[in-house]
């Protein structure tokens, strides 16, 4: 399937079977390491979503900005399924080491200590016994991992591959890689690092401010700016997916002069667009909830409603990547508007029927809790695991059996 | 077009959950007219127990080996040696003068609630039937599975419990024992078991309110009981066993459904914010949300912990203090050098 040419019925029929596959491989993954009623059970839920966020992080940084480097197409004589087996293995392999060797032993030991949860322990102070401390490291690593995720995809999008777009393509994997970490550790520390200095007591107020945003947002949560990544993330898959990279592709016109240029629109582009799409969510919620009010929890807690809107935009993420990789974006004829207005139409419907999936049939597949606002509990987390499975299998193994232009 | 009929045909929201069973939470209409509950003269709360458990780091640990924060109370291994409970006696006084008695909740060991009861004389008020009805606040273990120790003084105890039980708990309030988590009951409840939906207040008596939120809660449970009362002269008061729909929600329903539910004056009972002694910036949101209402009286404990109560009290909010007291008791918890942030084992307050 590509772009160009629509899927016939049969093709579709085959790219849903596949996809429920995936889903179901997913879903037993599921159960076997984060499912409360599985095996591992590391769902508590900060570490285990922090090892998703880490895992999917490292798989965008093997498919997006390495391009597949060391092991992309064309470099040897490696079949597809090698390929992808190798790719998955060394996204799980770098997964692994951030998480368990830089972070934990390494930044959060010698560094910065709520990084770690042992140096946390080791600190003696109120609170920093190992659940706890497990639970806010892991929460600085989502945060943290989450905004590496949407700045590699943005500058995947917007950059490309300049300025190193003459350079061999390890050099341009680590140069991207180098430089998407810098952008992420000066976005993190402004946007997230206030949150994580709160976490203990007495909050560290010489390490973080308090957060800046209270009064913008009515809470001192960082959900807020989580929401507004995620959506922003949603507008960049939305367009790479979808709309075949419109409009930020008009800039520098057909030949993709004026790479900053484009970049640095791309960049603000999506972010003001997500912030939009974040709003609108917002503004539905109160539609239906009423307005939420500092301090008010469940349903009524602003900080909620923000992270709702993330975990919405989670599941629109994973409809476009449904529309895109298993039902070739669904045809291609008509102008690029109209292409990009159905295709988006379906995504929306499937994220709809995914979330209601989420909360219907989670508490008896994925072992969550009935209801929503559980506190312990945030569908990102399960959506960004089949995100990943989506990018590995499209990005990793070209999809296969299907047959695509990732 | 009606806002309720738009969100329906966007298919993103309402609709498709409905369709599947998916409870959206509540919209907010709030009830059709605000509802007079009447009033009592003053309600006094003596804290039988508020030490569900005693060491923090032992629960969190069977916790966290049974599951998370999500995993199956019934299914988690816990040290018995840990539990004890949560309880109080709630003694309300009508206009008229007239004396009634409630047990809320029934705590977690049945050798500590019995130890417990018998300190304070409320084995012989059930068996007296001076106390006939328990409000079950929820089906938590440290809340419910103590619940012998109030039925071996009278089976037929009237229990207000919440709606959205699971068949474990039933199990083990008519008779029932489960091996792993450590919990068991011998005497079956032969009483009147009233489930409360979160669709209608339930009104016990001129005055006094129950209504059920119907909130997912950690280990599995979902839905809690929350007593309003509304005292002469001085307003609404919650009382409640662990708050997880959040005090300030409690306090908005008030104001949006009760007739003069804008006075509120107080609360007591768990808050479900620094259990676990670990803090969060939305917790600096709900300080900052109550000292919006005003409320004079906080009579906090259990769940709030005494992180929440300190620096609540350190922002200018009428946290009530505890005693020594809970040196009486023969077992006191871990964070006992803070028991005076809040009301603890033995304490009292009236509103």
């Amino acid at each position: 399937m590509t772009e160009k040419t629509a899927p016939s019925p049969a093709g579709y029929l085959k790219g849903t079977a596949v996809f429920l596959s995936l889903a179901a491989l997913n879903i037993s993954c599921w159960y076997l390491f984060f499912s409360p009623k599985g095996i591992m059970r590391l769902y508590t839920p900060m570490y285990g979503f922090s090892i998703i966020v880490v895992l999917l992080a490292a798989v965008v940084t093997f498919s997006v900005l390495f391009d597949g480097w060391p092991l992309a197409k064309g470099a040897g004589s490696l079949p597809s399924a090698g390929r992808g087996a190798g790719l998955t293995l060394l996204s799980l392999g770098l997964a692994w080491f951030l998480i368990f060797g830089l972070f934990y032993n390494f930044i959060g030991r010698f560094g910065v200590t709520y990084f770690s949860p042992a140096a946390i322990v080791a600190t003696g102070e109120t609170g920093s016994e190992i659940f706890n401390a497990r639970e806010n490291a892991s929460t600085a690593l989502v945060y943290l991992f989450s905004t590496f995720i949407w700045l590699a995809l943005t500058w995947r999008l917007g950059f490309r591959a300049w300025p190193w777009h003459e350079e061999r393509a390890g050099a341009l994997a680590f140069s991207r890689f180098v430089t998407v970490s810098l952008f992420s550790v000066l976005a993190y520390s402004v946007l997230f690092h206030p949150h994580v200095g709160v976490l203990f007591y007495p909050p560290q107020k010489m390490a973080a401010v308090s957060p800046w945003w209270e009064t913008l947002a009515d809470t001192n949560s960082a959900y807020f700016h989580l929401g507004w990544v995620v959506c922003s993330v949603a507008v960049v898959i939305l367009s790479e997916a979808l709309w075949e990279e419109y409009p930020w592709r008009l800039i520098g016109g057909e030949k993709r002069q004026a790479p900053f240029l484009r970049g640095v629109v791309t960049l603000f582009g999506t972010v003001v667009t997500g912030f939009v799409l974040f709003i609108a969510m917002k503004k539905g919620m109160e539609l239906y909830w009423g307005r939420p009010f500092v301090g008010g929890q469940y349903l009524d807690a602003p900080y909620f409603r923000y992270l709702h809107a993330a975990e919405m935009a989670g599941f629109v993420i994973l409809g476009a990547l449904i529309v895109r990789t298993y039902l070739g974006n669904l045809f291609a004829g008509s102008v690029p508007l109209v292409r990009g207005i159905v295709r988006t139409g379906a995504a929306l419907l499937l994220g709809a029927l995914i979330m209601w999936f989420y909360y219907a049939a989670g508490p008896a597949l994925l072992g969550t809790v009935p209801g929503i606002a559980q506190p312990e509990d945030t569908p990102l987390c399960w959506s960004f695991f089949m995100i990943s499975f989506i990018l590995v299998h499209r990005n990793f193994f070209g999809a296969y059996p299907l047959r695509i232009d990732p | 077009m009606d806002r309720r009929t738009f969100l329906k045909m966007t298919g993103m929201g309402g609709a498709a959950l409905a369709a599947g069973g998916v409870s959206l939470g509540y919209p907010r209409d709030g009830l059709a007219a605000k509802e007079d509950i009447g009033e009592i003269k003053s309600l006094k709360v003596t804290v039988l127990s508020e030490t569900s458990w005693f060491n923090n780091d032992v629960f969190k640990k069977n916790m966290m080996d049974g599951g998370g924060a999500m995993g199956n109370q019934y299914e988690t291994a816990w040290d018995k040696g840990n539990s004890g409970g949560y309880s109080a006696l709630l003694e309300i006084e009508q206009l008229d003068g007239t004396k009634k008695k409630l047990l809320m909740d029934t705590g977690w060991n049945n050798d500590w609630m019995d130890y417990v009861f018998k300190m304070h004389g409320v084995d012989q008020m059930i068996k007296k039937k001076e106390i006939d009805t328990m409000v079950l606040t929820h089906w938590h273990l440290d809340h419910f599975w103590g619940i012998e120790s109030t039925l071996k003084h009278n089976p037929a105890i009237t229990i207000y419990a919440p709606s959205t039980h699971y068949p474990e708990d039933l199990k083990l309030l008519r008779g029932g024992k489960f091996e792993k988590a450590g919990c068991q009951n011998s005497v079956p409840h032969k009483g009147k078991l009233i489930e409360c939906d979160a669709s209608k207040v339930v009104k016990l008596m001129p005055g006094v309110a129950l209504k059920m939120f119907d909130v997912p809660i950690i280990l599995r449970v979902r839905g809690e009981n929350v007593l309003y009362f509304n005292v002469k002269d001085k307003g609404i008061v919650t009382v409640t066993g662990c708050c997880h729909p959040g005090i300030l929600s409690l306090y908005s329903f008030a104001r949006n459904n009760f007739a003069k539910g804008d006075d509120v004056y107080g609360s007591y009972g768990g808050l479900h914010i620094t259990l676990f002694e670990t803090w969060d910036p939305k917790f600096d949101d709900i300080i900052k949300g109550l000292k919006a209402f005003k409320p004079e009286k906080l009579a906090c404990n259990h769940c709030t912990g005494w992180l929440f109560a300190e620096k609540a009290a350190a922002a200018g909010l009428p946290i009530v203090k505890g005693t020594d007291r809970f040196k009486s008791y023969k077992r006191t918890s871990s964070v006992a050098k803070s028991s005076h942030a809040f009301l603890t084992n033995g304490d009292s307050v009236v509103f």
